[in-house]
């Protein structure tokens, strides 16, 4: 109960230490979801709305990747990563990049396989209307995107759901250094293990607000049926 | 919107193993009305979906303004000068006036043109 309100005064006094952590866990996920989604979404469209050798075994790929665990990841980007791997020279190890990349990495299969099953779903009828209207096949691949808005946001918000709460890539690839790479799922891990759980709630209480919110609004706009914002 | 005469030649359609087009020839003049009609399963949506450039069809010698050319040459040209509409119309989400300004917005139509 100590720990609780300890935590609430931390997050109300705007404790520059906790929204340090804060702010870099949302600069580093953000920019990985940004950076994701364009080849992700654009997979998926090819997957969903092409033939050609070898699409199902692509589509299960990415579905098997799902449930890489981010320690893995992470300990394929560290020996790639480190200075006797060979992406050594970069010198990105313990940086803000490299949980960057690993959290690209990711979200990539979570965004894919979600936004893939949310086009197959389309009726097959849009595309072939949308064709026969006369637009070209970029644009009739906004529309089918905007038709199916809801599944792609959906694939969004678990993607971004998935990479700000991983701790395994961001640890091993961060290294956890305070206000560079310490993030909030790896400040948790940290200030737990010390005993010092006032921080640890406080950055829950962020998650888990910023889940609530998240969630909240996908499904008020879902409720409306159409973008309100 | 352009008049113009297509004549489609020996026209071929397989879907698996079932031969749907065997060699069909038929031309659609500018002015006139054509009915297509027959039994179900006898190709009749396949030929639409042909004519409006949305189904590649395995040979045909398409003569379209008084050039013959291949279905995969002319596709954009069939496109721009048909609409295929379905059995069950699809809406694309959105009011009717939206549906209409996508066309026109599609079909290069200037502003002023479009409901408003």
């Amino acid at each position: 109960m100590t720990a609780t309100l300890l935590a609430l005064e931390l997050l109300i006094s705007g404790d520059p230490e906790l929204w340090g952590i804060i702010s870099i866990s949302f600069k580093v996920s953000t920019i990985a979801i940004i950076v994701a989604v364009p080849p992700s979404l654009l997979i998926a469209f090819f997957l969903a709305y092409t033939e050609f050798p070898g699409r199902r075994l692509l589509v299960t790929i990415f579905n098997t990747l799902l449930s890489v665990p981010a320690v893995v990841v992470g300990l394929t980007l560290y020996i790639l990563l480190s200075r006797q791997g060979p992406l050594g020279d970069w010198k990105l190890l313990f940086s803000q990049t490299a949980m960057v990349i690993g959290q690209i990495v990711l979200c990539v299969p979570i965004l894919v396989a979600m936004s893939h099953a949310a086009l197959q779903a389309a009726d097959k009828r849009a595309w072939e209307t949308t064709r026969t209207l006369g637009a070209s096949i970029i644009r009739a691949a906004f529309t089918i995107m905007y038709e199916t808005r809801f599944g792609l946001l959906a694939a969004l918000l678990a993607a971004y759901g998935r990479v700000i709460a991983e701790v395994g890539a961001s640890m091993m690839l961060g290294g956890n250094i305070l206000n560079y790479t310490r993030n909030i799922p790896t400040a948790i891990a940290l200030e737990t293990s010390k005993g010092e759980f006032a921080q640890g709630i406080a950055l829950g209480i962020v998650l888990l607000l910023m889940s609530f919110a998240l969630n909240g609004l996908f499904h008020h706009l879902q409720g409306r049926g159409q973008w309100s914002v | 919107m352009k008049s113009i005469n297509i004549r489609f030649s020996h026209v071929h359609k397989r879907l698996g193993r079932k031969t749907i087009l065997r060699d069909e020839c038929f031309a659609i003049r500018s002015g006139e009305l054509t009915l297509l009609c027959g039994k179900n399963g006898t190709g009749k949506t396949t030929l639409l979906r042909i004519i409006a450039g949305l189904e590649k069809p395995d040979i045909a010698t398409i003569d379209i303004g008084n050039a013959i050319t291949s279905w995969r040459r002319c596709r954009k040209q069939l496109r721009s000068y048909s609409v295929y509409l379905h059995q069950h119309a699809y809406m694309l989400d959105g009011s009717v006036k939206d549906n209409l300004n996508y066309t026109l917005s599609q079909r290069k139509l200037t502003k002023m043109k479009k409901i408003t």
